[in-house]
């Protein structure tokens, strides 16, 4: 029930923001148009180009809503107050996670194959680009939350963010498309999907629970 | 048996490991030194030209060593993480600002040999293979605990970051070694293997495991050096410090 | 003697691969000495003030 109404909270705050909630999803859009057209001669004559493309643009968009992840209720003093409680810093963290995924994952897993098909790509290879960015949006959160809350208060963001993250990003990048991939080549993608898979259960469940001490740790100082 | 605890707990203070260590590092620096010296003359000199690639596989005995080592140290700066987080021990948080530039060093210098390895005989110095990009990969892991390092202005926090961050990514580094391994040879087949169909011949590999050994001894050195200036900057303040800049002892 | 340096025309890689590596090595030994010669020098220099 608590997690329930944090959730409502958080979601009413994305949406009261107005136009501002959709500029994750304009920059999708935005920076996959500008690399299909730019590179399209390469898109029309092969689909998993413009897989590529769409995974890498999901990174990109992932990392620019991270940085306001935990920045208002640090500033506001909600966190202070949060990490007060070991359950209630879980249950700001879990919503914080599953707020940010539906914002920018869930959109995304949606709009990826859609722009697919539109470029003329195969029913089923959409189908499966849109269930492996099911699969790789909520690692992509679990893993940038972790690092966002080292930094948290610094008043550092941005580029230092993106230095940071990015390696940690490029497994589930590239077995992500390594299966869309396969796909397209009708080989076979198992082992290639049972990484995602593993990497997928090893961040949601290990990340949510090590981001409480991390956060209280960027409140003692 | 009780040796050993005794001289490792001691090394675990700050003021008897800056007093015992010198000496360590100057063993360690005169060991690895002889060692690479002897490892690349016999390398360099003694080892017959390769069948494929004539004698411009001689850069394998200081590239593989540098290379090899740079992954060792970050698993290590992991291990020490672990170590700082769970005992809260002071010298692993300064072994972990003193081994991540010798790793970053290290890497760089792999990459950048590798590339001139390249020339000759890939005929170009930079390719897209599994093994370069994941250093690649490894450089901007070391350049992040780097930078974390240093805009985290806490000391605690500062480490307690670098320690995740640490573990995070030596948890990825198998796992991006895989992953770029599997997605390489998926695109582009076999193209390059570095010593074709032949084993490598015992000739070959004396002067490779002298070499690797002396970098693993020089590496323990670069970073006992660095870990005796971060002890003395840390430990500004302390009476010990004091009296060694003064010149009364050390 | 001619042979080893130029090694059939690959010397100039193997030699400048060797030459870049030992300098860096040299580099990471020498550079914590050097640093902490500055930082003693210079906390001596704040006691002098002192």
């Amino acid at each position: 029930m608590r997690f329930w109404a944090l959730y409502q909270r958080e979601m009413l705050i994305e949406f009261r923001s107005g136009v501002e909630s959709f500029i994750p999803l304009v920059f999708f859009l935005l920076v996959v148009g500008t690399f299909a057209f730019t590179l399209r001669s390469f898109i029309s004559g092969d689909a998993r180009v413009l897989v590529a493309v769409i995974w890498i643009t999901t990174l990109f968009t992932s990392m620019l809503s991270l940085d306001k992840l935990f920045k208002r209720d640090h500033a506001d003093g909600t966190l202070a107050v949060a990490v007060l409680h070991s359950e209630a810093i879980t249950a700001t963290v879990v919503t914080k996670l599953v707020t940010h995924w539906s914002v920018t994952g869930i959109p995304i897993t949606l709009l990826g194959p859609v722009v697919g098909l539109l470029s003329g790509m195969h029913f089923d290879h959409a189908l499966m680009l849109g269930f492996t960015l099911l699969i790789g949006t909520p690692t992509i959160t679990m893993l940038g939350a972790l690092v966002t809350a080292l930094l948290v208060g610094l008043g550092r963001g941005g580029e230092l963010l993106t230095v940071l993250i990015l390696p940690l990003y490029i497994p589930i990048l590239l077995f992500g498309i390594s299966v869309c991939h396969l796909h397209i080549e009708s080989a076979s993608y198992t082992s290639e999907l049972l990484w995602c898979f593993a990497l997928l259960t090893g961040s949601t469940t290990a990340i949510p629970l090590a981001l409480g001490p991390v956060l209280k740790m960027s409140q003692d100082s | 048996m009780k040796f050993i605890p005794t001289w490792l707990h001691r090394l675990a203070s700050p003021q008897h490991f800056f007093g015992d260590i010198k000496s360590w590092i100057m063993w360690l620096y005169v060991l690895g030194t002889i060692g690479f010296l002897v490892g690349s003359v016999w390398g360099l000199a003694f080892v017959p030209p390769e069948r494929y690639q004539g004698d411009s596989f001689r850069i394998l005995y200081v590239h593989a060593p540098i290379a090899h080592v740079a992954q060792l140290i970050y698993i290590s700066i992991a291990v020490a993480g672990v170590v700082h987080l769970v005992w809260k021990l002071k010298m692993a948080d300064v072994y972990m600002s003193a081994a991540a530039p010798v790793g970053c060093w290290l890497t760089a210098l792999a990459l950048a040999s590798g590339m001139i390895w390249g020339m000759p005989t890939w005929g170009t110095a930079w390719v897209w293979d599994a093994r370069i990009v994941s250093t690649l990969i490894l450089l901007f892991l070391f350049f992040g605990l780097i930078v974390l390092r240093r805009v985290v202005p806490n000391p605690t926090r500062a480490a307690t970051a670098l320690s995740i961050l640490a573990i995070v990514g030596a948890i990825n580094i198998p796992i991006i070694k895989y992953s770029v391994e599997w997605f390489e040879t998926l695109h582009q087949p076999a193209s390059i293997e570095l010593f074709g169909d032949i084993a490598i011949a015992p000739v070959f590999l004396t002067p490779l495991f002298i070499n690797i050994a002396s970098i693993y001894v020089l590496a323990a050195g670069f970073i006992l050096a660095n870990m005796r200036y971060l002890v003395v900057e840390r430990n500004a303040s302390m009476t010990w410090i004091q009296g060694w800049i003064r010149g009364q002892s050390q | 003697m001619m042979e080893l340096l130029t090694m059939d025309g690959h010397g100039i890689y193997v030699w400048s691969a060797y030459i870049l590596t030992t300098c860096v090595l040299l580099g990471l030994g020498i550079y914590p000495f050097i640093r902490l010669s500055r930082l003693k020098q210079r906390y001596q220099e704040d006691n002098e003030l002192k």
